[in-house]
């Protein structure tokens, strides 16, 4: 009984999501706010998971609820306002929301100590996160400090401040405030990986590579994290980086059936396949990329652009290098047989343009729609 | 000229300053595309001018239009660039003396084998003038960031993510 009531929920809710198991705390909030249905409590924390989740409806339906009953004392009403003007782009809107929060929760008598503070600290870190959207890196990391100051153990405000010091392009700052924010909180994917960025920031990516290893392999152990995916995709970043295509085309192709929706796989799969002259699937990924996300077309026009550059680059090398007794026209039958690996064929290029064709048509079709 | 059109134009992203300005030919006469009206110091020397941005910028290049023909000895000779976050922390990043006569645009390539000069911060510092000049006039200022794609492809290495398994674990808050 003492589990399924909206207090326990609520505490299983906050567990969940500060170890990144989204999915499980969104269950366990919706359900904690279906037992009670005016209880403010925990609030705050569920309408921080929707802004993860970006689920605007959820969202603005749980503020609207929170503060038409709570406005004048509640502070998990504006928190939960504030994340909604957030998640609208309307970060000057959520800045004055949480200062309404700050002072709501100055006002409360203290619920339990160390319950309150938190409360405190958390709108203090949002408005944190609030500036640093704006580009407001001074204000932000003020709040930052305010937050840490109420709550030494917040751990989403010793990270916002490595975030601000890593956008300065300060590394040594961004890793030390990063590893005090793992300190606290060892569950979280982003907090884990985050020491990868540092490392990508200073330009060492065989230690980033290796950061993404041991951060993917821990997410495994278990039961496969949901994060795993993004750990994956950013190892496989590394690796393009290093130029060790080979590799990355190996982590990306299980995360193109994993994350059909995703646009950055296919996209990332393509411009490797282009570099390993595996010209015909490059095709297909980029055309796939932009079946996803038909508003980024001008990048996957220009991933395009450099694929036909490399390949006909490459064709008038095989050109001059052609011996007279290669120079045979490739058998029909090779190009009607799917099974065969399309990268081991180099002299076929008269063929593979007339692949690349349809998908340029593709492209173009897409690029007309979009200018109409 | 037609390489410097390519590059985008951030000069009025900052705030500018300068040590001194003489009534009616003030700061904002600097970046107001018109080389026949000057921004003028009024003061001791060293002059300078400052320009703070709000953000971190990517900065390729600054040009100053000068032109002694019609500035005589209000012309500077020496030329000192200083950039950091702020003024509390900004170290001198060149120094140079003028060879010719400056008539027209001069430009600093304040760029170098590592990319863009990154700063929140610059200051120009003209401590000399032509013929012991004591104030000095500048006609325009420009400051270029880098050529845009490659600017794009450092910030943009990865376009937004659209699925939630990617987003979600996107930023933390």
């Amino acid at each position: 009984m003492q589990k399924n009531s909206a207090w326990g929920l609520g505490l299983l809710g906050r567990t969940c999501f500060e170890a990144g198991r989204y999915t499980e705390a969104q269950q366990a909030f919706a359900a904690s706010s279906a037992a009670a249905g005016y209880r403010v409590r925990d609030m705050d924390a569920y309408s921080t998971l929707l802004w993860h989740m970006r689920d605007e409806q959820g969202l603005a339906q749980l503020a609207a609820g929170l503060v038409a009953a709570g406005r004048t004392w509640s502070p998990e009403a504006w928190v939960a306002a504030a994340n909604s003007f957030s998640l609208d782009g309307d970060h000057r809107a959520a800045q004055r929301s949480l200062t309404r929060a700050v002072q709501l929760h100055r006002g409360a008598v203290p619920r339990d100590a160390s319950g309150a503070a938190t409360g405190l600290a958390t709108a203090h870190a949002l408005l944190g996160h609030e500036s640093a959207a704006l580009d407001e890196a001074a204000r932000a990391q003020q709040a930052f400090r305010t937050a840490l100051r109420i709550d030494e153990r917040h751990y989403s405000a010793w990270y916002g401040l490595g975030l601000g010091y890593l956008r300065q392009g300060k590394p040594d700052l961004a890793e030390y405030h990063f590893a005090r924010a793992v300190a606290l909180n060892s569950q979280n994917p982003l907090l884990l990986q985050s020491a990868g960025a540092v490392h990508e920031l200073r330009g060492d990516y065989a230690r980033a590579l290796h950061v993404y290893e041991r951060v993917g392999g821990m997410l495994t152990a278990p039961r496969a994290h949901p994060a795993t995916s993004l750990v994956a995709f950013k190892r496989a970043r590394v690796l393009v980086v290093l130029e060790r295509f080979g590799e990355a085309a190996a982590v990306l192709e299980p995360l193109l059936q994993l994350c059909p929706r995703e646009f950055n796989v296919p996209f990332l799969l393509g411009q490797t396949y282009t570099r390993l002259r595996r010209y015909r699937e490059a095709a297909a990924c980029l055309a796939r990329a932009l079946d996803i996300a038909p508003e980024h077309a001008q990048s996957v026009r220009e991933a395009f652009d450099a694929l036909y550059q490399q390949s006909a680059e490459e064709a008038v090398d095989d050109g001059g290098n052609m011996d007279p007794a290669d120079d045979t026209p490739p058998s029909s039958h090779y190009f009607d047989s799917p099974s065969v690996h399309a990268g081991a064929q180099h002299s076929g290029l008269s063929s593979d343009w007339r692949a690349l064709g349809s998908a340029d048509d593709r492209v173009e079709r897409a690029l007309d729609f979009d200018l109409q | 000229m037609v390489a410097k059109q390519a590059l985008p134009d951030i000069t009025t992203n900052g705030i500018w300053s300068a040590s001194s300005t003489k009534h009616g030919f003030g700061i904002n006469n600097l970046y107001n595309n018109n080389i026949e009206t000057f921004w003028q110091s009024d003061g001791k020397q060293p002059h300078s001018i400052s320009v703070q941005f709000p953000t971190r910028q990517h900065i390729h290049s600054l040009s100053l239009y000068l032109d002694i023909d019609k500035d005589e000895s209000y012309t500077p000779c020496k030329v000192c660039i200083f950039s950091g976050t702020s003024q509390r922390d900004m170290q001198l990043l060149q120094e140079s003396d003028f060879k010719t006569e400056p008539r027209g645009w001069i430009d600093f390539t304040l760029s170098d084998v590592d990319g863009p000069l990154m700063a929140h911060f610059l200051r120009i510092e003209l401590p000399l003038n032509y013929e012991n000049g004591r104030d000095v006039r500048v006609r325009q200022i420009r400051i270029l960031g880098p050529p845009a794609s490659e600017q794009q492809f450092r910030a943009n290495h990865t376009l937004p993510y659209t699925s939630p398994d990617f987003f979600m674990f996107d930023s933390i808050r």
